[in-house]
């Protein structure tokens, strides 16, 4: 059930990603709004079926992605899966956690997206892909990582407020 | 009765004075005196009115306080909506003057039909091109058709759904449109990049290329109408070894605001695919 109610959070995740974001290009770079927020979610000590939402997001990005092969969809089932296995494990640290899960989904990202473009739609040049477009979309992810997270704990903290012992 | 008793002598006296005061008082005799006499009654009526109103102002300030800062609320409230309404109809006219240019364009090219439609989105790959548009299959819009603005191209349809469409760019870098130079009647092809830089390639290496060459569209390949405004030849790179020119060309088109565009619906693109060896 709780799976259900992210539905309608990605669906809107995902219109302020293409309808907004998308046209604030920085040095040809772009925040995925989309991506940092589900890890924000997901690192949260209270959130469930986490993956499921990363499922729903990347299957939402294939489906308005021209390029073919549904090259969204793999990075953020990794994404997803990656944020359920660690914020168990680095739960001390969840600023630290965020940033590594950025780091490592963007770059997943990035590359799954680079590779499906060249085999499939254009023959990209590896170093101005790299440095006019993944590093800037990169360090864009990290720097929106922290407030990120600190706005969505402080929401979910608001709307499932910690039981006291 | 007798005129001179007493009593009848008194009130004929007060008469006389009263009557002899007003005569005097009338004919202006009397004003410096009066003057004299009213000035203390006037200051100490002023002094008692001030304070009077002062006391007055200092029970009632306190409703016409509130009653103000009510008006001025109300009248605050009444800014904001107007500032609001100034930044829709600002909003509008904007748009107004898009589609005003969109109309002359149209006017232009009597032989296409368009329609006008809204960017409602961007992909959010940082890597591709494309827009997204308010209107699909349901209105017209079918896989292929061109789209432009009053500048010139924009891209082509390259997915519909029933109430939108994804429109490629011509900066894309899987782009590729022929297109001829206007003054030499050249041809060749322009690519997109990722950086959205146009690149002109199959420049053969005899013809004189020059900064500020239009570039139209040439109709070869049968995916655009031809002689649509690409853009201009921004650079000319020139290397007697290589088979053809280089150069990059500067779009008429500001893909970074592109609000509305046309898309051309009586033209009908050619697969040619199928032909090619």
């Amino acid at each position: 059930m709780i799976a259900l109610l992210g539905i309608p959070l990605v669906i809107l995740l995902v219109i302020i990603q293409t309808s907004v974001i998308s046209r604030l290009d920085i040095s040809y770079g772009m925040i995925d709004l989309v991506l940092v927020t589900l890890i924000a979610i997901g690192i949260h000590p209270r959130s469930k079926h986490i993956v499921y939402w990363f499922l729903l997001a990347g299957f939402l990005l294939a489906i308005i992605s021209p390029v073919r092969l549904m090259y969204p969809l793999f990075p953020y089932a990794v994404t997803g899966i990656l944020v359920e296995y660690l914020r168990k494990r680095i739960w001390r640290i969840p600023l630290l956690l965020m940033a590594i899960l950025t780091f490592l989904g963007s770059i997943m990202q990035q590359l799954a997206a680079y590779i499906t473009i060249y085999f499939t739609q254009a023959q990209l040049p590896f170093m101005d892909s790299l440095l006019q477009v993944s590093l800037p979309s990169i360090t864009l992810n990290i720097l929106v990582s922290i407030p990120a997270y600190l706005v969505i704990k402080d929401w979910g903290d608001t709307l499932s407020p910690q039981e006291v012992e | 009765m007798k005129l001179l008793d007493p009593r009848m002598m008194r009130v004929g006296l007060v008469v006389i004075v009263i009557v002899g005061v007003l005569l005097l008082t009338l004919s202006g005799y009397l004003t410096p005196a009066f003057d004299s006499a009213t000035r203390p009654i006037i200051g100490v009526q002023g002094w008692i009115s001030t304070r009077f109103l002062a006391l007055k102002d200092l029970l009632t300030l306190p409703r016409d306080v509130a009653s103000l800062r009510q008006r001025n609320a109300e009248l605050e409230g009444e800014v904001s909506r107007l500032n609001t309404d100034v930044i829709t109809y600002q909003q509008q006219l904007k748009e107004a003057q898009v589609l005003y240019a969109l109309l002359d364009f149209a006017r232009t090219s009597p032989e296409n039909q368009y329609i006008a439609c809204s960017v409602i989105g961007r992909d959010p790959s940082p890597f591709l091109q494309y827009i997204i548009i308010d209107h699909g299959s349901d209105q017209g819009i079918k896989f292929g058709m061109p789209v432009v603005t009053e500048n010139g191209l924009v891209g082509t349809v390259d997915a519909v759904t029933a109430g939108a469409s994804r429109i490629q760019l011509i900066t894309d870098p899987a782009s590729v449109v022929n297109i001829q130079l206007e003054n030499s009647g050249t041809e060749a092809t322009i690519t997109g990049s990722i950086t959205g830089e146009i690149q002109l390639s199959m420049l053969p290496q005899d013809v004189t290329v020059q900064n500020g060459d239009i570039i139209l569209t040439s109709g070869l390949g049968g995916k655009y109408p031809s002689s649509i405004m690409v853009g201009q030849v921004n650079s000319v790179t020139k290397q007697v070894n290589s088979l053809f020119q280089q150069a990059t060309m500067q779009p008429s088109v500001d893909f970074s605001n592109l609000t509305v565009v046309l898309v051309i619906t009586n033209f009908r693109p050619l697969d040619i695919k199928p032909l090619i060896p």
